[in-house]
Formats: structure tokens, sequence, C-alpha cells
């Protein structure tokens, strides 16, 4: 297993059809996914959705109820935490506080028993991967939070693992040192080759660093893509909510070509969209997914054909570079909407009516799935309202 | 200004000292009356008075007949045996309790911790002899071996012996040694326990490089609580220590209540004194290498 970057081909880790339960609580529902060499992979999801138990199955610290996990080609069932190749970060780092820096770092390479000139060698390159060898010989408690945050990543990384788990490494960090430590994270990843799997609850932290994202949402797997897939076509309306602040109309899928459709609007309106990754028929139930971004706002009706909803205007943000406003559709439905500021509305539009447009191509149509619940992540302040109250922190 | 300045801090302190003094007066009193007092009585006695010499004034004589009799120091050498012994075989029992406790017993931590905690309120006297039902000649523990053949005559030492002595200490004993082991396992954040799990460590690594280090202020205290007291134990010895388990604590009682020689008593409890005391500071100076300040 020791530096298992060259032995195999294939996805560092697979997790197939991998199942958890404690007593009666299902915490990972048929999790499959896999991990490509030097990928970063984020596990993305609101407190108890199972990332954590999904990392931790991976760690070795608890056992799949069902399923299995092949780690660089081998079934990893059975393989007790101190035998894996994979290393964790914790979300309290765990430093060993009776140790010293250095001590904390070696202690992986000496447990493999290397000599002593090669676990000298490892700490050192380690402490250069996070620019901390001046502190060589502190104590944990004498570093500040965001130096234990990279003590604890060089500890795990001086293991040469295939595989690095991060549980929320950045979880207690105020959101300066966070956004600083994301970009250190990833130079970090792209400097040392080794796959990262990161599990967190913050969607603008996955979007940054990952170059695949799995949302996960109820012990299951909603979305597995890019960054850029989940956010332009999210895969469930779990997602497009969860995901940034997405305007979501409900319709009805009207007319069906090879590259457009055309859907029915709650006012009795009718609008060009974009296919997505879905079957299609006339008569569907769906939403369509808009962008804030990619809405623009005008007290003037739009011409004729175009796709648009008559609005009235809620409310106003100013956001320095931008602006954001609130409006309310036909059947109370809310759409963010963000406009430049060269853009914006005449003063006082709070109350008036006006109208959101937006180009077909950056509409997007997602069908609902039968059974599931109404209004789930229909109007953005609900969303937000749910994201606020699951952003503050996962067990 | 300045000036004026660092003298009303300098009286502020004052005020604040002369207030804390009023407050530590009456309990730091009361400790001077019932506790020095009686002790600075033995310390004269110890110089003083010796049945045997019949002197009145100024004498060394009390220590001299302790440290020169050879049979003093037979039992002095028994005393640091038994009391070495209790308290390793007290360690190496309470550590992994307080483990298990800690770590591994899950909902069954607080009603076993009661269970030890319960298991001291037993009278002292009953315990002994419970003991001594069970380790005697015809007791529970030969009866049975000898039912189940694997010994043919009843073991003897067991009872009326320096085994039975360590076996009845370090079971009376066990809530004092694993209790501040226990509090500092308790404040062992588990997740280092997974993280050297994590990084590649097996269970003696783990115990070796994280467990012991962590727990090393838990027993330190344990040391000073328990092996003390040890010294200065008469009743386990005098009920299951026979003539081999012999203890200075038994000396001193016998020299006090059944000779009535209170001045050899007396030196005797001081040089006991004077040994826990070292040992204190042994357990101290070791206790600080340990980095205790490090870690807490």
């Amino acid at each position: 297993m020791e530096g298992g970057g060259t032995m195999s081909e294939g996805p560092v880790v697979r997790v197939v059809e991998v199942t958890k339960r404690f007593g009666d609580i299902t915490a990972v529902d048929r999790v499959t996914f896999d991990v490509g060499r030097s990928e970063f992979f984020s596990l993305l999801g609101p407190s108890g959705c199972g990332k954590t138990t999904t990392l931790r199955m991976l760690a070795g610290f608890e056992r799949p109820t069902e399923g299995s996990i092949l780690l660089e080609g081998e079934d990893a069932a059975g393989v007790p935490p101190y035998r894996r190749n994979t290393n964790m970060v914790f979300q309290n780092y765990a430093l060993f506080p009776h140790l010293t820096v250095a001590q904390n770092i070696a202690f992986g390479p000496e447990r493999k028993r290397l000599s002593r000139k090669e676990v000298q060698e490892r700490v050192s390159v380690a402490l250069e991967t996070i620019r901390l060898t001046e502190l060589s010989a502190r104590y944990p408690k004498e570093l500040s939070g965001g130096q234990q945050q990279r003590v604890a990543l060089a500890r795990a990384l001086a293991n040469r693992p295939a595989v690095l788990l991060l549980d929320e490494p950045l979880g207690a960090l105020d959101l300066k040192l966070r956004e600083e430590m994301q970009f250190e994270l990833k130079r970090i990843q792209r400097e040392v080759g080794i796959s990262f799997v990161y599990v967190t609850h913050d969607q603008g932290e996955a979007m940054t660093m990952s170059d695949r994202i799995a949302v996960m949402h109820a012990g299951r797997v909603e979305h597995l893509g890019t960054p850029e897939e989940i956010y332009l076509q999210p895969a469930s309306l779990f997602v497009a909510g969860f995901i940034g602040k997405a305007g979501l109309l409900p319709c009805t899928v009207e007319d069906v070509t090879p590259t457009r459709l055309t859907v029915g609007l709650p006012d009795g309106g009718r609008a060009e969209a974009s296919r997505g990754p879905h079957e299609y028929r006339p008569g569907l139930e769906a939403v369509l997914v808009v962008r804030p971004e990619h809405l623009s706002l005008s007290l003037e009706p739009p011409g004729a054909g175009s796709s648009s909803l008559a609005v009235r205007v809620v409310d106003e943000v100013f956001l320095g570079a931008a602006i954001r406003y609130l409006v309310e559709g036909p059947d109370g439905v809310q759409l963010w909407v963000l406009t430049a500021y060269e853009a914006r509305l005449p003063a006082g539009s709070p109350g008036r009516s006006a109208w959101v447009r937006w180009d077909p191509a950056r509409a997007y149509v997602l069908p609902v799935e039968r059974g599931s619940a109404p209004g789930e992540g229909e109007a953005p302040e609900a969303a937000n309202g749910r994201l606020s109250t699951l952003s503050s922190g996962d067990a | 200004m300045m000036r004026r300045k660092r003298a009303e801090e300098r009286e502020g302190i004052g005020r604040g000292a002369r207030r804390a003094l009023l407050y530590l007066a009456s309990p730091v009193g009361v400790l001077l009356v019932l506790f020095v007092g009686p002790m600075a009585v033995l310390l004269i006695v110890s110089f003083e008075y010796s049945s045997f010499t019949r002197t009145g004034g100024f004498t060394l004589s009390n220590y001299s007949t302790v440290l020169t009799d050879a049979s003093y120091l037979r039992v002095a050498w028994t005393t640091i045996f038994v009391a070495t012994m209790s308290m390793g075989v007290m360690l190496l029992a309470a550590i992994p309790l307080a483990y298990f406790l800690v770590f591994r017993l899950g909902k069954l931590e607080l009603p076993i911790l009661l269970l030890l905690v319960l298991s001291d309120e037993l009278n002292p006297l009953i315990r002994i002899y419970a003991w001594r039902m069970l380790l005697g000649r015809e007791g529970l523990i030969n009866s049975f071996l000898t039912s189940l053949g694997v010994i043919e005559h009843p073991i003897d030492a067991l009872l009326f012996s320096k085994i039975a002595v360590i076996i009845v200490l370090s079971a009376s004993f066990i809530p004092y040694a694993t209790i501040p082991i226990y509090a500092s396992l308790k404040a062992i954040d588990p997740s280092l326990l997974e993280a050297a799990d994590d990084l590649g460590s097996r269970w003696l690594a783990k115990f070796r490089k994280i467990l012991l280090p962590l727990a090393a202020p838990g027993i330190f205290v344990t040391v000073i609580l328990v092996y003390i007291p040890l010294f200065s134990e008469f009743a386990a010895p005098a009920l299951v220590g026979g003539t081999s388990g012999y203890m200075l604590g038994n000396a001193v009682q016998e020299q006090v209540l059944e000779l009535g020689d209170w001045g050899v008593g007396s030196a005797m409890s001081f040089l006991l004194l004077v040994l826990s005391g070292v040992v204190a500071l042994i357990g101290y100076k070791l206790g600080r290498i340990r980095r205790l300040e490090a870690i807490t």
C-alpha cells in the first residue's frame, strides 16, 4: 500500500452501493462514486446528509452495512484504519497536545518504521508545503487556528496517503481565513498530486476547489458532477435550492423539439428554454431553473414572444458591485435578480410592477419527480432559510 | 501622575491581599489548631521523652532507636515493598479500568463509576474480613481451586502474608487510584485516538505515545493520593498480614497503644512523614518532566 501513487490504474477510491445504518436510521443510502487520481472530490450537503459517515467509512472508522469500498483496487472491508493508505484531516484538527508541531508531523512516518533520516525529511518537506518551518518547535496550543489547521494537513500528508480525507477542515476558521485556506488547499493538492475527498456543507467552498462534487441529501447522492454542471443543470429541486440562489418557476412542458422546449408559465404566458439531460414530453410538470445573474429586470413591458414574467418588486439589496432584487411573480413565487449597478432600477422601485426576462439558452427545465414534497426549493427565501439553518455545522 | 497611580495600585493590591487573608483566617486557624497543633506536640514528644531512657530533656535517642534497630529496618523494607507492589498492582488495574470507563463502556460508564465510588463506602473492617473469608485456608478461593483439582492442598500463602496485604490494599484503594486517571482520560478528545489510529498506530503505540503521556497528570495525582497513605497503613496488615506482613503503621500502633512508648512512636511517625515527603517530591518532579504545563 506504501506510496501507491503509481501502483494501479483506475480510480483510487471506488464506493459501490454503500449503505450504512445505525439502528433504524439509514445514514448513508446506496451511495456510489469513484474518485480519480489527483482528483479533488467533494461530498457536499447539509448536516445529517451522511457525508461525514461516508468519509469515516473511507477512513475505516465505520463499517458499511452493505456495499463495498475499494481503495486502490483492493477491497477495504475488514482493513483497520491503521493499515489503510488513507489519512484524515479532522474537523477539530485532533493535534496531539503533548507533541510539538514537528513531532506531530513525524507521528505517522515513525509508525511506518521509516529511518530517522527519512522521517526528518518528510517532516521538513511537509513543513515547507504548509510554509510553517519556523514554527516546528511550537506546541499546538501556541498556534493560531489557521496554523493548527495547516499542521493537521501536514501531519496527514507526511504519511503520503493515496487519498487524503478532509472533514470540514475549514469549518472552525473565520471567513477571511477560510477563503485564503481554500486557495492554499487547492495549491497544496495540485502540488502533492494526492486525491482529496473533501466533506463540506459550504457550497461556495465546494464550488471553488472541487473537480467534481457529489451533492448529498438524506443519505443519498442527489447529483454527481462538475461544479458547472451542478450549478447550471441541477439534477433535483434539492440541488437547485442548495447550490446558490436559483430561481425556480413552476411550469408545464408544452412543446418539445430536439434543441428547445416551450413551457407554460404560472401567469399563462409561455417561454422558451434549453433542454437538460432528462426525458421531456408535453404535459410534463417541471420547474424552470434560472440563476439570478441570468435574469434581467425592467419596468417596461418586454416585446412579444420573449421569455418573460410579470412581477412585483419586493425588495432591493445593495451589494456593492451589484444590486440584488427580490421580486414576486404569480402565486407568490419569489425570485432573486442580480443586476449590475449600471442597470439598476430607478430609486423607489420596491412595490412597483416590473418584468423579468431571460435568455432561453440560460434557462433549464427540471422535471418534477412524482412524490417530491410540494414547495421544496420553490422560493428563494425558503431555500435561504434552510441553508442558514443547515450551515450551522455537521456533527 | 505615574507614581501616584502606582501607589494606588500597590494600595489596591494590599487591600485585596488583606481581605483574602481575612477570608482565609478561619480555615487556616482550624487547620493550625486541629492539624498542625497535634503534630507539633508529637514532634516535641519525639525529641523529648522516652520510656526507655527515662530522660526528660532534649534527646535524639528515639530516632537513633528507630534507625539502628535491625528489626525496624526490616519492617521499613516490608513497608516499602508492600506499598510499592500495591501501587504497581493498582496502576496496572486502574489505567485499563479508567480507559474502559472513558472510551469503551458507553452507557455503563456512570453506573460502574458509581459502583466504584460506593465500594469505598463499605466499612474497611468489614471489607478486610470479607477478604479473610476469601483468602483463608478454608476460603472460597482455596476450596474452589481444590475442588477443581488445580491444587492438591490449600495455598497457605494467600492469607497472613505480604501477598495478602498487597491484595487487600490494592483492592481497597482502587477507587482512589482510578478516579484521577479517569478524570485525565476524560479530558482527552476521542478524535486524538482516531487520529493516532489513522496515522498507523496499533494499540501499543497508541497507549505509549498518546494515552500515557496525556494521562500523566492523573497518574501523578494517583501516586500522591495512594502511595503515601499506603506507607502508614495499619488495619490491613494487622488483620491479614500475619507476622510477615507487619508494616511501619503497625509498629507505630504497637509502640503507642500497646507499649505506651510515645517517644519512639512519634519518632517513627515523623520518619514516615519525611519518607512520604520525599515520595511526593519525586512524583512532583516526574510529573513536571512529563510536561504537565504543556498539556493544560
